[in-house]
């Protein structure tokens, strides 16, 4: 009977199921996604959200890799032959993401080096003009961004020696790769909430509009976040959780991780707003001039902000290693749910598999180092999260709430778990969650066709997104074919 | 800040930090009876 890896403690695997929730998109899309619904009232929607769709959801993925002591696509095996495909396709969007999340990695390293130099004092759009020397549009490729290729070296080369000794190596990087951005958040929250202006900022993030509570869109966005932002769908806290034994708690765990995630997404919209209160009144202009949400916030709003700053260059620093810190967790997490997909299926070597898949990974990452690289970064971004994700999400609850059966998991669960979970789960797992994401899939895939994503041509949304979306399935429907070498594992 | 803003901010705050802190707690004190439970084993 083979032994599988085991991570070194209890807290090991929790801070890397932290660590991998908590990414860019704590920072850079929560506060925007609160402030332009409701303000302070969309903290109401989030907390329901993450109480009846992305707590349950996380309780079944850590269930079903601790159950099967899989990796997502022999845990759906274990559950019906079929489903393994689906736990392909999961790792197939998680794969696609880890491909242009190290992309982003790479703009991080290459404003950190950066930091002391600030070039964005001259020119704020330099992310734009210098690093990224964007092109046109999608349909000009423009040549490679040489920094931006180095930082993308880097980050994969970063990702291979942290998991290529699997488990036990990512339990020691995440002891600081965690704790080290929530610290240096703080610091620049503080620094934040000292300038002038900082209340202004802070008001209009906290500020609630409950008339937005009755609007559909707001509860949504809800759920939306809380869905993008716990990591779920992507098959790697399926796979985390297979590396416990099979006796460890699930609902704490759960908890945990996504109160986590969530109180972090919460502080980080305070470090976020009290700079760009005080950025607007530097300048002059009203706050709403200065909202910008994603890559704008983190590399043109953010560093202008920060130019501005007494110690400009320690701020700028100190962000940098935020970001740095906040991504690489999340991105290798993904690549390890793949890694231990392949592992499980074929018994190659770790080091082997994060070998292929980090050259692999580079190599494809070459297409958003180009000048239209943000363009195709973008559309590829908003058909994994909308369709990808999502539709994953819906199918795995339906799998477990109406072929597997609820029941059956939630025996085990509450077997193992402190905090044992009752009908309400059941609830949630069998109609809650997935009617939520019908819902939300119905309605982004009304808005795709009511009007183009972006403005961006239609050959490129066709290509970059729908034909991503359907290359990842049919790669998934093969893997699902290939004879494989299962394990029995051991506990 | 309006009284509104402080009041779902500080209610938010207590679900999140406050249901972290106790789930936390929860952790650490089932690994001090694990380890407890272990001990008389190893010796």
């Amino acid at each position: 009977m083979a032994h599988r890896d085991r991570w070194a403690s209890r807290p090991a695997f929790i801070m890397a199921a932290v660590g991998s929730a908590i990414g860019l998109g704590n920072l850079w899309r929560f506060p925007m996604v609160a402030y332009a619904n409701g303000g302070g009232a969309f903290l109401i929607p989030y907390v329901v959200a993450l109480i009846t769709a992305g707590i349950p959801l996380m309780i079944l993925e850590y269930a079903l890799g601790q159950r099967f002591q899989r990796s997502s696509p022999g845990s759906l095996r274990e559950v019906r032959p079929k489903f393994e495909m689906l736990g392909w396709w999961a790792l197939g969007i998680g794969t696609t993401i880890s491909f242009y999340y190290a992309v982003i990695m790479a703009w991080c390293w290459d404003y950190l080096a950066c930091s002391f130099g600030q070039p964005w004092c001259e020119d704020p759009q330099a992310f734009f003009h210098r690093v990224l020397r964007l092109s046109d549009g999608p349909g000009q490729i423009g040549a490679i961004s040489w920094p931006v290729l180095v930082g993308l070296a880097v980050t994969w080369a970063l990702i291979y020696w942290i998991i290529k000794k699997g488990v036990l190596r990512v339990g020691k990087v995440v002891m600081i790769t965690v704790p080290l951005p929530a610290i240096l958040l703080l610091l620049i929250l503080i620094r934040g909430v000292t300038l002038p202006g900082a209340l202004e900022g802070l008001k209009y993030y906290l500020t609630p509009d409950f008339g937005a509570l009755l609007n559909a869109e707001t509860w949504l966005q809800a759920y939306a976040q809380v869905f993008f932002s716990l990591s779920l769908g992507f098959g790697i806290l399926t796979a985390y959780a297979s590396y416990l034994p099979k006796r460890s708690d699930i609902t704490n765990n759960a908890f945990i991780t996504s109160l986590a995630d969530a109180g972090f997404a919460f502080f980080a919209g305070f470090a976020v707003f009290s700079v760009l209160g005080y950025l607007a009144q530097a300048q002059g202009v009203p706050i709403d001039s200065v909202v910008e949400g994603g890559p704008g916030l983190a590399f043109v709003i953010y560093p202008t902000a920060m130019s501005l700053m007494p110690f400009a260059p320690v701020i700028a620093a100190m962000f940098f290693i935020t970001l740095l810190t906040l991504g690489i967790d999340s991105a290798f997490s993904i690549v390890e749910g793949a890694v231990a997909g392949v592992r499980d299926k074929w018994n190659i070597s770790q080091g082997l598999a994060a070998g292929i898949f980090c050259s692999f990974g580079f190599i494809v990452g070459i297409v958003f180092t180009t000048g239209a690289g943000l363009y195709w970064l973008d559309i590829v971004d908003h058909w994994m999260n909308n369709y990808g994700l999502v539709v994953i999400g819906f199918l795995e609850c339906i799998a477990i709430g109406w072929f597997y059966g609820t029941k059956k998991l939630k025996d085990y669960i509450n077997e193992v778990s402190d905090f044992k979970i009752g009908w309400w789960w059941d609830l949630f797992i069998k109609w809650v969650t997935p009617l939520v994401l019908g819902w939300a899939l119905v309605t982004n895939i009304i808005q795709e066709f009511r009007v183009p994503y972006e403005g961006y041509p239609k050959w490129a949304l066709l290509v970059g997104g729908w034909g991503v979306v359907a290359v990842i399935i049919v790669i998934a429907a093969v893997l699902a074919r290939l004879p494989g070498m299962w394990k029995k594992e051991g506990n | 800040m309006p009284l509104s803003a402080w009041i779902t901010s500080i209610v938010v705050a207590i679900v999140l930090y406050g249901g972290f802190a106790l789930c936390v707690r929860q952790a650490i004190r089932k690994g001090k009876e694990n380890e407890r439970k272990a001990a008389p084993h190893e010796q």
